[in-house]
C-alpha cells in the first residue's frame, strides 16, 4: 500500500518548491513530483528575473538581501535564501526596429540609487532549485523526479495523483505544474477559460555582447516575414552576458531564425559581432484567460497553472508559498475536527490580489501591438515620436499603463499625420484582445493537444 | 559618531527576538538591546507554553512540527525553530476550594489523538532564548545585553535610544519591552490607557508533584489570610516535573506564604506533599487597558508592550514577526521611493486581531473571581453546579463553559438569587471590578 501523503505538490518550480517548503515546515508529509529526471536543471526558456523590484507587484515589494542572501516578500511575510549569483537591473529600453529608444528609466539616475534604483534583478534558476531544493528536503518533503503525472483521481477522503508508473495518495493537491498544466486540465479546471493563444520563446545565453549597458534591460519589436516576433535582452552575471529572448504569439515564426536575424541583421546588430551563444532553451506556453475559481475537488492550483500566460517568477513564488500555508492550515483543521477555512483563505487572495486586481486583458494586449502596428514605419510613425523618459519599471502592468500615457501625447500630433494609425490605435485600446489576436489563434493550438 | 541602525528593538523576549528576526530577513540593520546582561537566561516567571493549540488564536493556528522542530504558524506564513523539551498539555482542570473540578477536555480522549488532540504545549523558555538569539546573530544582528533603555528621543528622521550609559540611533524603534515598557511609558503611550491593577507572579520548578492528572494544567484557586490567589500546575518535560505558578492581583498577598498553604492546607495538598522545589522566579506585571494606537514618532510598541497584560507566548511571536515585517517594509518603501504604507498594514492588523479581533479586558477579567464571588463558600457552590467536562480549550479569550453557565441560571437564580446578583458583576468593566485593588495599586516601574 503507497504511503498516504497530506500534500501532493506537482512541480518544482518557484511555485511548486515554496509550496513544499511551506507546507513541509507546518509539518505536513508532503511529495513534491517534478516531470524532469534532474529536478536542478533549468530546461525551457525563463527571463531568470525577479520583476517590478522598485514597486509593489502581487501586494508585495519583492526585496533581495544581498547580506544574508535571501528573497524576501515582507509585506506577506516571509524570505528565504538564494545564494546564487544575482544582477541588478537599472532601467528598460525598448527599441524600435529602426533605433529610437523609448526608456522606462533614466539608466544613470537609476544606477546612482545603487540596489534602491534596480527595476528587476536577474538571479539564476538553476542555482534557486538547488538552494529550494535544499530547504525542502531540510523539512523532510519527498521529491520524485522523472514523474510526469497525467492522472488525477479526487475520492472522497483523498486524491490519486499517477503519472510514469508512479502513483501517490494523498489529502490534498497543489498544481503548481505551470502554464500548460496537465493537472488543470484533467481536472476539467480549464473548461470556461478561452484560449488566446500560445506564447513561444527562445532564450540563448550569449557572452560577448558589446553594446548596451550590463545591467539594462533592451526589448527590441521586429517585422519579419513569417511573423512579428520580439526579444528581451536580460543582463547576466558578467558584462557582456546576456539572456536573450526570443518570443512570439505567432506559430509561423521561426524562432531559431528570428534570433540570427537580431544577432545578424537587427538595428543593434553591431552588438553581437564578438558574442557567442553558449546555451538555449525554448517554451512554448498557453495563454488562457485565468482560473477564477483556484479550488476544486482537493486540488488547489498555484503559479502560472491559474494565470494567462504567467503571474512572473515573483507571483509564482508568493502564491506557492501561500497555498502551502492555507493547506497547512485546512490539514491542521481537519485533523483537529473543526470547520475548514484555510483554503478558503487562499482563493479569497487569489480572487483579490490576481483575478480582482489586475487585468488578464490588458497582459495580453501587451501581446497584440503587431497586429496594430503592421510594420516598421508604423511603429516607427508612432514610438518615434515618444522622446520623455517613462517611470522607472519592469512591472507588465505597470508599463503598458506608462506607454498608454505617452501614446495619449503622441496621438494628439498623429491625428493629423496619420489619423488611420490614431484609429488602429484606438480600436485596438478598446478592443478585446482575443479579437486582436483572432488571426493568431485561428492558427494556434495549445500545446499537447 | 553613533552608527545609525535601520531599526533599534527594544527586549529580547519571544516578539522582540522575531521582531528582530523578520527584519533582519528583509537586509535591515537591527540592534537588539535586552535589560539582562544574559538575554538567554529567563528572569521572571512565566507559564512556558504555547496556548490555544487546537483553535485559531490571533487569526493562527499556533503549531509545533516536532519532526522539524519548527515552531509554525499558518495562517500568517512563518516558522521558528525550537528543538528543546516539549509536553503536550491535554486538558484544564480548574477547582474550587473545596475541589469541585471542571475539566475542558477529557484527557483520555484528547491524549489519543496525540498531537492534534493538545490544547496548549509546554516549553523550555531558555533554550527557545538561545536559539533564537543564535539564529538573529546569524542574520547579523547586534545583540547588546545588560542595557536597561532609559530614554527615548524622537528626532525628525530618527530615534535616539539611551541607556546603561550607550546611546543608540536608528529610522525605527520596536518597543518589545514587555508589559512593564519602558519605551512605551517614556514615549507617553500610557497616557490614555486605564490603569487596572498589578499581576503578581511566583514560579517553581519542581519536581515529586503528583497532580490528578499529569499531562494537563491544573488551577486551584483559593483565599489564603482573606486574599484570593491561584495555583496553576503545569507539566514539564517528564513525569512529577512540573512548573508551578502563583498568580494575584491583591498586592497585600504573600504567594510564598501561598505556596505553602496550597501544599498543606488546600484541596491540592496531595498532589504537593513531596514536591522539591528547584528554581524560583518572580514577575510583576502592569494591566492596563491595550494601547490602541501602537505607533507614534518612529516607535511602534508590540507584544506585551501594547496589550492589557499579556498577548501570550504565541500572541506575542505573531505580533513580533509582523511588526518586523511591518518595518522591513516601511524601510524598504522609503528606500525605493514608493509611499510608506508597511506600519499602517501592521497598526490595521493589531486593531482588527487584537483590539476588536478579541476582548482584551476578558483576559484582565479571568482573575477577577475573588471580586465576584467575594467567599470560598460562594465559588464552591457555583462549580459544584458547573462541575464537569466540557470541551477542550486553553484560550484567555474563548469560553467553553458559557452555554453551561447560561442553563445554569434558573437553578441559581431559584437557590441563591444573591450569588445570581454578583455573577452579574461579570459584566462591569474591567476598572470598576478592579476597583478595590486598584486603589491599593500602582504601576511598577522597574522590576527586579
Amino acid at each position: 500500500m503507497s504511503k498516504k501523503y497530506d500534500v501532493i505538490i506537482v512541480g518544482a518550480g518557484p511555485a511548486g518548491l515554496l509550496a513544499a517548503k511551506a507546507a513541509g515546515e507546518n509539518g505536513l508529509d508532503v511529495a513534491l513530483l517534478e516531470r524532469k529526471p534532474d529536478p536542478t536543471k533549468l530546461t525551457r526558456a525563463c527571463g531568470q528575473t525577479l520583476v517590478s523590484m522598485n514597486e509593489y507587484f502581487f501586494g508585495n515589494l519583492c526585496y533581495y538581501n544581498p547580506r544574508d542572501k535571501r528573497i524576501c516578500f515582507s509585506s506577506t511575510g516571509f524570505s528565504f535564501r538564494y545564494d546564487g549569483p544575482v544582477q541588478n537591473n537599472y532601467n528598460l529600453n525598448l527599441i524600435t526596429p529602426k533605433g529610437h529608444w523609448v526608456k522606462f528609466g533614466d539608466y544613470a539616475t537609476q544606477k546612482a540609487k545603487g540596489d534602491n534604483g534596480r527595476i528587476g534583478l536577474s538571479f539564476d534558476k538553476e542555482a534557486l532549485f538547488r538552494s529550494l531544493l535544499k530547504e525542502c528536503k531540510d523539512c523532510h518533503v519527498d521529491v520524485f523526479s522523472g514523474v510526469l503525472v497525467d492522472r488525477v483521481t479526487p475520492k472522497t477522503d483523498r486524491i490519486v495523483v499517477e503519472g510514469s508508473g508512479k502513483s501517490f495518495e494523498g489529502t490534498y493537491c497543489i498544481a503548481a505544474d505551470g502554464c500548460n498544466s496537465k493537472v488543470a486540465e484533467v481536472m476539467g479546471m480549464n473548461v470556461g477559460r478561452y484560449y488566446f493563444c500560445n506564447f513561444i520563446g527562445l532564450s540563448e545565453y550569449v557572452s560577448g555582447i558589446d553594446g548596451p549597458e550590463p545591467d539594462q534591460i533592451i526589448k527590441l519589436y521586429a517585422y519579419l516575414k513569417d511573423g512579428s516576433p520580439h526579444y528581451y535582452l536580460i543582463p547576466l552575471f558578467n558584462p557582456g552576458d546576456f539572456n536573450v529572448l526570443t518570443v512570439t504569439v505567432d506559430p509561423r515564426v521561426d524562432l531559431a531564425g528570428a534570433a540570427r536575424w537580431l544577432r545578424e541583421s537587427s538595428v543593434i546588430k553591431d552588438w553581437f559581432k564578438k558574442a557567442k551563444v553558449t546555451r538555449r532553451f525554448t517554451a512554448n506556453c498557453a495563454c488562457y484567460s485565468p482560473i477564477k475559481d483556484a479550488y476544486k475537488d482537493r486540488v488547489l492550483i498555484a503559479g502560472d497553472v491559474g494565470s494567462t500566460q504567467e503571474l512572473e517568477i515573483a507571483g509564482a513564488m508568493l502564491s506557492g508559498w501561500k497555498a502551502g500555508q492555507a493547506i497547512s492550515t485546512a490539514v491542521r483543521e481537519n485533523k483537529i475536527g473543526i470547520e475548514v477555512n484555510g483554503v478558503s483563505e487562499y482563493t479569497k487572495w487569489w480572487l483579490d490580489t490576481y483575478i480582482n486586481y489586475y487585468s488578464h486583458e490588458a497582459y495580453m494586449r501587451g501581446m497584440t501591438l503587431p497586429y496594430i502596428l503592421r510594420n516598421e514605419d508604423e511603429i516607427e510613425a508612432v514610438y518615434g515620436l515618444i522622446d520623455e523618459t517613462l517611470v522607472p519599471c519592469w512591472n507588465p502592468y505597470t508599463g503598458s499603463k506608462a506607454m498608454a500615457g505617452a501614446m495619449a501625447k503622441a496621438l494628439a500630433i498623429l491625428e493629423k499625420t496619420r489619423p488611420e494609425l490614431v484609429q488602429r490605435l484606438r480600436r485596438g485600446k478598446e478592443s478585446h484582445p482575443k479579437d486582436l489576436l483572432a488571426e493568431i489563434t485561428a492558427i494556434s493550438r495549445p500545446p499537447g493537444n | 559618531m553613533t552608527k545609525k541602525y535601520d531599526l533599534i528593538v527594544v527586549g529580547a523576549g519571544p516578539a522582540g527576538l522575531l521582531a528582530a528576526r523578520a527584519a533582519a530577513e528583509s537586509g535591515l540593520d537591527v540592534v537588539l538591546i535586552e535589560k539582562k546582561k544574559d538575554p538567554a537566561r529567563l528572569g521572571r516567571a512565566c507559564g512556558q507554553t504555547l496556548v490555544a493549540m487546537n483553535e485559531r488564536l490571533f487569526g493562527n493556528f499556533c503549531n509545533y512540527n516536532s519532526r522539524d522542530k519548527l515552531i509554525v504558524f499558518s495562517g500568517d506564513g512563518f516558522s521558528a525553530r525550537y528543538d528543546g523539551p516539549i509536553q503536550n498539555v491535554y486538558s484544564v482542570l480548574t477547582h474550587s476550594p473545596n475541589g469541585n473540578r471542571v475539566t475542558l477536555g477529557d484527557p483520555s480522549i484528547q491524549r489519543q489523538k496525540g498531537d492534534a488532540g493538545r490544547v496548549a504545549m509546554s516549553f523550555d523558555k531558555e533554550v527557545l532564548f538561545r536559539q533564537w538569539l543564535e539564529h538573529v546573530r546569524e542574520l547579523h544582528v547586534e545583540v547588546v545585553g545588560g542595557t536597561p533603555v532609559e530614554q527615548v528621543r524622537p528626532q525628525a528622521d530618527r530615534v535616539v535610544v539611551e541607556g546603561g550609559g550607550q546611546i543608540f540611533e536608528s529610522s525605527y524603534v520596536i518597543a518589545a519591552d514587555g508589559v512593564n515598557s519602558v519605551v512605551a511609558r517614556v514615549a507617553g503611550f500610557n497616557e490614555r490607557r486605564t490603569y487596572y491593577c498589578n499581576l503578581y507572579a511566583l514560579a517553581y520548578e519542581a519536581t515529586g508533584v503528583k497532580p490528578p492528572v499529569w499531562d494537563a494544567i491544573v488551577r486551584v484557586g483559593d483565599w489564603i489570610e482573606g486574599t484570593y490567589s491561584s495555583l496553576f500546575i503545569m507539566p514539564r518535560f517528564e513525569e512529577g516535573c512540573s512548573l508551578l505558578v502563583l498568580v494575584t492581583v491583591d498586592p497585600r498577598s504573600n504567594l510564598e506564604a501561598g505556596l505553602e498553604y496550597f501544599a498543606s492546607k488546600s484541596c491540592g495538598a496531595s498532589w504537593l506533599k513531596d514536591m522539591k522545589k528547584g528554581r524560583r522566579w518572580t514577575a510583576v506585571a502592569n494591566c492596563y487597558s491595550p494601547i490602541e494606537e501602537p505607533y507614534k514618532d518612529r516607535i511602534l510598541v508590540v507584544g506585551d508592550a501594547a496589550a492589557a497584560q499579556e498577548l501570550e507566548n504565541s500572541g506575542a511571536m505573531l505580533s513580533g514577526w509582523k511588526a518586523g515585517q511591518a518595518v522591513a517594509t516601511a524601510v524598504i518603501e522609503g528606500k525605493v521611493g514608493q509611499e510608506v504604507k508597511g506600519i499602517a498594514d501592521y497598526i490595521k492588523w493589531w486593531q482588527a486581531t487584537y483590539i476588536k479581533g478579541v476582548s482584551p479586558e476578558d483576559y484582565i477579567k479571568s482573575f477577577a473571581a475573588p471580586f465576584i464571588f467575594e467567599n470560598a463558600d460562594n465559588v464552591n457552590y457555583f462549580y459544584g453546579l458547573m462541575s464537569g467536562t466540557y470541551p477542550p480549550s486553553y484560550n484567555p479569550y474563548s469560553s467553553p463553559t458559557a452555554a453551561a453557565m447560561k442553563r445554569l441560571v434558573p437553578i441559581i437564580q431559584q437557590q441563591r438569587p444573591d450569588l445570581l446578583d454578583k455573577l452579574k458583576r461579570r459584566a462591569l468593566p474591567a476598572a470598576e471590578l478592579y476597583a478595590e485593588v486598584t486603589k491599593i495599586s500602582k504601576p511598577i516601574m522597574t522590576e527586579e
